[in-house]
């Protein structure tokens, strides 16, 4: 399984597969904890294609806020489907996530600059 | 109607099962949220079970049994497989918002209307019905 991470002024894209849940999760949780530990600490994780995420799913996005911290980083998460944000708020991750619909606008939210790049 | 699945304890069944129940449920009619929050709740079900499970029992009793059932008011849903039994908790209150574990089970308890555990005759029964409003 390949996890696509695409940077924009300094923030990093992790596209999210359309399954987040315990038979995947190791690996998209490495994948990310790797590119943080290379010196990427604003991340964003799009859950634009993701269908269905369970609790190992939603493990994944904590690891992610709880890796950035040391690099005084930030993770927001961008366009959850109505399931999905209905599953992050049961749970109160919306309470340590920004949760944007739109992609320059978390960027430049993370970053503090409009977003002039495209993919 | 009702339906009995046969599962083995590896990760391309669940992800099977719960297509099957996705696609019963929509020729009843049920929602995508009632969907989705059946789908998850099966599916920490079974990590849960999984998880509970000794390799030595895996072996011995490769495959469990999930009996789904559409009911005018909702879904039923057992789950039977052959281990000792486990300690069922049922949290009330979420885990902190950085704890890594601790979810799924609360995660049931907030979407499943009736859930019951009980392990009778070397198998453990684990009962949930989800009303459909």
């Amino acid at each position: 399984m390949t996890i696509n991470i695409n940077t924009q002024q300094d923030v990093s894209i992790v596209e999210l597969p359309a399954r987040l849940v315990q038979q995947n999760a190791a690996t998209v949780r490495q994948a990310i904890y790797q590119h943080i530990e290379a010196g990427n600490p604003f991340i964003l994780l799009d859950l634009g294609e993701t269908e269905f995420v369970d609790s190992s799913g939603l493990a994944v996005l904590v690891a992610a806020y709880k890796a950035v911290q040391p690099q005084a980083g930030a993770v927001h998460l961008l366009n959850p489907n109505n399931n999905v944000l209905a599953l992050i708020e049961l749970t109160r991750l919306h309470q340590i996530f920004d949760i944007f619909q739109d992609k320059a606008t978390a960027i430049f939210d993370l970053r503090g600059q409009p977003a002039t790049t495209q993919e | 109607m009702k339906t009995i699945i046969f599962l083995s304890y590896t990760d391309d069944e669940a992800e099977k099962v719960l297509e099957l129940i996705r696609q019963s449920n929509l020729e009843q009619g049920l929602t995508s949220q009632f969907n989705f929050e059946l789908s998850v709740c099966i599916a920490e079900v079974i990590n849960n079970l999984v998880e509970h499970t000794p390799e030595q029992h895996k072996q011995q009793n490769p495959v469990f049994e999930l009996h789904f059932t559409n009911y005018p008011d909702g879904v039923c849903v057992q789950i039977v497989n052959q281990s000792p039994e486990y300690e069922f908790v049922q949290p009330q209150q979420a885990p902190s918002e950085t704890d890594l574990s601790g979810r799924g089970l609360f995660i049931l308890n907030q979407w499943i209307d009736t859930l019951s555990y009980r392990h009778q005759d070397g198998k453990n029964y684990l009962l949930m019905f989800k009303q459909n409003l």
